[in-house]
């Protein structure tokens, strides 16, 4: 932008000089009194000067504060070019990352929701395994408590039986016992004598 | 266990003796002898099996006391085994030597067990009928057993032919046991 400007214009050491010599010359024409009364006082002279002291302080404000000024507004205006750059790129890849993290959200939230329908129906699938074994295992506890029921009413009943014999018998020996005399013993030997069959 | 087989082997050794010398009844009654005098005689079973007792003592106590009733096979045989000291085994040697006879000869020892006294007749036709059906001569042994309640019951080598009541009775109880065992 100063280059521009230094390249459209006239050097500025012909400006000072330039300016020096409208100068001086203004202070000539005021010492002529090269000057206008009417309707208002020109005075032509300290015009012509003033213009030149202007012409030739005008490069020199020019080199030593616009000239910074220049730069450093160009410094600023190129940081905060850079610096909006810089925020565009990360505006773009905060919306990058944005966009990324929104599909990797989404494709969590669908893998999380896939894995929890899956272990919904594993959980499923286990409780229902679950309750059939739970209702074999109850049959067969049932059945095996029936089985041991009967055994056992079986086994009472035999016991019973075996008792009863017991005493049926122990209570006929007695009876036999007290009505076995020597008679009867006798016909008892005399019985066996005649059907002895003997092993050989 | 250890006893009945070392009875074992003294009573054939004297048995293979009493039959070369022709005595085997001699020798068998004279065993029974001891055997009976041990067993009815306390004092003397209690010396003659007393370990504070020394082999002369017994060989002397015996010669004294049996000596002279029984044979000179029978005294040799007494005093080895006192002097082996193998007392005890002459409670059981007769019975052992009583077993081979029988077996040289071929006799069948019954028992023949009943709830009363037997009469001779009962007894020989019992014998008689044994015997006969073996084809062996038989040698009996009678005994009473009152629990028998009525009837008679014949034993011999592994077989036993019951006719007593209680018998019948321990069958039924059996037959009645079985068709419990059936029905449960």
């Amino acid at each position: 932008m100063a280059e521009q400007t230094q390249s459209k214009g006239i050097p500025a050491i012909v400006k000072i000089f330039g300016g020096l010599a409208i100068a001086v010359a203004g202070v000539f024409a005021n010492n002529a009194g090269l000057s206008i009364h009417q309707p208002i006082t020109i005075e032509f002279g300290k015009t012509i000067g003033s213009i030149g002291v202007f012409i030739a302080l005008f490069p020199v404000i020019e080199s030593f504060f616009v000239k910074p000024l220049t730069s450093a507004i160009d410094e600023r205006n190129t940081n905060l070019e850079s610096t909006f750059t810089e925020v565009e790129a990360l505006r773009n890849e905060m919306t990058s990352m944005k966009s990324d993290y929104e599909k990797r959200i989404a494709a969590t939230e669908a893998e999380a929701r896939e894995k929890i329908n899956a272990q919904i129906k594993e959980a499923q699938s286990l409780r229902q395994s679950l309750m059939a074994e739970a209702a074999a295992k109850s049959d067969a506890l049932v059945k095996q408590a029936q089985e041991e029921i009967a055994s056992e009413k079986a086994k009472v009943l035999g016991e019973l039986r075996t008792h009863v014999t017991d005493l049926s018998l122990t209570a006929a020996e007695k009876v036999v016992g007290a009505n076995m005399d020597t008679a009867a013993n006798r016909k008892l030997i005399a019985d066996f004598i005649a059907d002895l069959e003997v092993k050989a | 266990m250890a006893g009945d087989r070392v009875a074992k082997r003294y009573a054939q050794a004297a048995f293979e003796a009493a039959k070369n010398a022709k005595s085997v009844d001699v020798v068998g009654a004279d065993l029974a002898g001891v055997q009976s005098a041990l067993t009815e005689n306390g004092d003397l079973r209690a010396f003659l099996l007393s370990p504070n007792r020394g082999r002369d003592e017994k060989i002397e106590l015996f010669e004294k006391a049996l000596g002279e009733k029984v044979t000179a096979l029978t005294s040799n045989l007494v005093k080895l085994m006192l002097e082996k000291r193998r007392e005890e085994e002459l409670l059981t040697i007769s019975d052992e030597f009583t077993t081979l006879r029988r077996a040289d000869e071929g006799i069948v020892h019954i028992i023949v067990t009943s709830a009363i006294e037997l009469t001779d007749s009962e007894k020989k036709q019992i014998v008689e009928k044994v015997s006969a059906k073996l084809g062996r001569k038989s040698e009996p042994e009678f005994a009473v057993d009152p629990t028998l309640v009525g009837g008679v019951k014949v034993a011999y080598d592994n077989f036993v032919i019951d006719g007593s009541v209680k018998g019948s009775l321990k069958r039924i109880r059996e037959s009645l046991r079985q068709d419990n065992l059936k029905q449960a």
